[in-house]
């Protein structure tokens, strides 16, 4: 903070051609995204370029986080099989309703979050991994053994949603600097 | 930013030109240079945050699979231990980030009436909430559950429910939750997810699935508050009453007083 200074000439006069947000008489460069405005035509196109260079960075980092979702329909479809199969099973126990509730509803919060990732993909994805890292430490708890079945499956699970979660951010931050 | 005789008057300086720009400007409208975004770290700053959030929920979890899975809180003796592991283990991040957290100490919308009126929204709530948590466990599981009975063997017992039940999670779940975590993701996103993705990994680390319908919409409120009011203590009034009214209507239906 300094003390306060003028800056002349601060009539909206146009649109930035990159951005189209407005601009002043005065200013050199669009302070929303960086664009020319008083540079050549070859400084002015070869921003556009890059601005363009940018979007496709970031279509092409949201791809791949948008693969997150895929992942927990995936994980929501076997959940909600795997509840059904142990309900048939267990008819008769006392326990198989609410553990049809159960797992069924956390098969639907698989399945929001995989819904949600596409708008807000950092948020559902933490979220998704936590939840999927919490029920197999739980399910570990009880019995231990139960780590290893699918041992390979669940690390690639992981791995990828961490590396989902990493584009989805750096997405995020390109979006956000750019103005895109 | 104002406008006077048609002249911006900034107090709002370029970092690279020193011209003056307007406050929101991302890039300086003299030289063209992107403004530093305070508020967002860069690539790898954002996965060494993630790591380090990652690292201080793990530790959370692993505490309380442990005392949840080998009955460590049957007892006050190891329920000290687990409640204090996760005390000491919060306070080591809050003094490791302090700079970035000293903030939220300050309680500049101080209020009586504020603080009047999230406290009684907090004990209506935990009204609602007990008589329909109650109902739920009867109707689904078959099953009730009262925190007193954990140390209705001890003298004070009541006291002793009081600080273990609303006091202790009060005060360090706030600081861990609201504090460490709500902080930490703001730096990795914007603050609306951070509050969903605090308030959601809050509710998971209790592992209790009926209460994911309640403490959810609890936890979301609680990092709104802290978000608006800008500080932490509203948050650990709000949770201290909740609690509190929690373990008074046990009492209540135990007759005990």
């Amino acid at each position: 903070m300094t003390d306060s200074q003028p800056v002349p000439d601060a009539v909206v006069i146009a649109d930035c051609k990159c951005c189209f947000e407005k601009t002043n008489l005065s200013d050199q460069f669009c302070k929303s995204c960086g664009f020319p405005l008083q540079g050549t035509e070859e400084q002015q196109n070869s921003f556009i370029y890059e601005r363009g260079y940018k979007k496709m960075q970031v279509n092409e980092l949201t791809n791949k986080a948008s693969r997150a979702s895929i992942t927990f329909y995936i994980i929501s479809g076997l959940m909600f099989i795997s509840a059904l199969v142990l309900f048939f099973i267990n008819v008769r126990n006392e326990e198989a309703v609410p553990n049809l509730i159960v797992y069924s509803i956390i098969a639907v919060l698989f399945l929001l979050l995989g819904v949600w990732s596409n708008k807000k993909p950092v948020a559902a994805i933490i979220c998704g991994l936590s939840l999927y890292v919490v029920l197999i430490l739980l399910q570990a708890a009880v019995d231990l053994s139960s780590l290893a079945s699918g041992f390979i499956i669940k690390i690639l699970i992981i791995a990828g949603l961490v590396k989902a979660l990493i584009s989805a951010l750096e997405a995020e931050r390109i979006k956000k600097q750019h103005n895109i | 930013m104002e406008i006077v005789d048609g002249q911006i008057i900034s107090d709002h300086l370029c970092m690279h030109c020193n011209q003056p720009i307007a406050e929101e400007a991302r890039y300086c409208n003299h030289c063209g240079v992107l403004q530093a975004l305070p508020d967002i770290d860069d690539a790898v700053r954002k996965q060494q945050r993630l790591i380090i959030l990652a690292v201080f929920f793990g530790a959370h979890l692993v505490i309380c699979l442990i005392s949840n899975f080998t009955k460590l809180t049957h007892g006050l003796v190891p329920l000290l231990i687990v409640d204090g592991a996760l005390s000491v283990f919060t306070l080591v991040y809050v003094i490791l980030f302090w700079k970035e957290l000293k903030h939220l100490f300050r309680w500049k919308s101080f209020s009586i009436g504020k603080i009047a009126s999230y406290a009684s929204s907090a004990v209506i709530g935990a009204i609602a909430v007990n008589y329909a948590v109650k109902w739920l466990n009867r109707t689904i599981f078959d099953s009730e559950s009262y925190y007193y009975f954990a140390f209705s063997h001890l003298k004070y017992a009541k006291l002793i429910t009081v600080i273990t039940v609303a006091l202790q999670p009060a005060i360090f779940e706030e600081l861990a939750f609201r504090g460490v975590m709500q902080e930490g993701l703001n730096k990795i996103t914007d603050s609306r997810q951070a509050i969903f993705i605090s308030a959601f990994l809050f509710t998971l680390l209790h592992m209790s699935f009926i209460s994911f319908f309640w403490l959810m919409p609890f936890a979301l409120w609680l990092g709104y508050v802290r978000m608006k009011e800008e500080t932490i203590w509203y948050g650990m009034i709000i949770h201290f009453c909740f609690n509190t009214t929690a373990c008074f209507l046990e009492f209540f239906e135990l007759n005990l007083f």
